[in-house]
């Protein structure tokens, strides 16, 4: 965690290397993967700080922004091609990512932020993306939704 | 894991960031409805371990490392 005005060029580049660079060479092919099958799906991993602000973690968020204008963008270039480009936006959630991190130092405050009183674990999240990405599931697209335990209607 | 068929059964799905956390457990929950699995991630070791598992409940899980800040690598696995 960093405040705004002691990020530098490089720690924007190296978020924004791994975040919206791997997602959007990923989007990329698999666009075109789905150009020649007339079928498929991409789901993409937000945050609720993708969505919202996320004081001390402007670069992260940035990136985050970054992936839901991607998933939204490429729902609308290529709705006729696929059967769905979305995103989930989840609140911190219970990984090595964040339990090892800063994030982990705070984990109760962050915790008691929600209405749910909790953080969500990977089996909700999970669950959340496997329903978004059903094969069912196909009227829905361009959507980046909050898996939060409640945090974004706040 | 139990096998429990859903409505992935058969159906190819690539998983970048996939031997860690939520990537992980989407592999997994994705390979108990039947999902044909290919796992992507730079960390082979944990890679490699998230495979094996898998493997043993579900027949279609292959692994390729892949750095997603390589542009290389990304299209090669796609």
């Amino acid at each position: 965690m960093k405040s705004f005005v002691d990020l530098t060029a490089g720690d924007m580049n190296s978020r924004f290397s791994v975040n919206v660079m791997g997602i959007f060479d990923g989007m990329k092919y698999q666009l075109g993967e789905m150009l020649k099958s007339r079928s498929g799906s991409i789901l993409n991993v937000s945050s609720c700080a993708g969505i919202g602000a996320a004081p001390k973690l402007a670069a992260y968020s940035a990136s985050k922004h970054a992936v839901v204008g991607l998933t939204k963008t490429a729902a609308a270039e290529y709705a006729k091609y696929s059967s769905g480009v979305n995103a989930i936006c989840p609140f911190f959630t219970l990984t090595p990512m964040v339990e090892d991190g800063d994030a982990g130092k705070i984990q109760d405050f962050l915790a008691n932020s929600t209405p749910m009183k909790r953080l969500g674990t990977t089996a909700e999240i999970a669950t959340a993306a496997s329903m978004l990405c059903a094969p069912a599931n196909s009227y829905l697209t361009g959507q980046c939704v909050a898996v939060d335990g409640g945090v974004s209607v706040l | 894991m139990e096998k429990d068929m859903g409505q992935f059964e058969g159906l190819a799905v690539f998983i970048t960031g996939a031997a860690r956390g939520i990537g992980a457990e989407l592999s997994r929950h994705l390979a108990a409805q039947g999902a044909k699995l290919l796992l992507a991630d730079r960390n082979q070791t944990r890679l490699d371990q998230l495979v094996d598992d898998l493997s043993k409940v579900a027949p279609h899980v292959k692994g390729v490392r892949c750095d997603v800040t390589s542009e290389q690598d990304v299209r090669a696995a796609v």
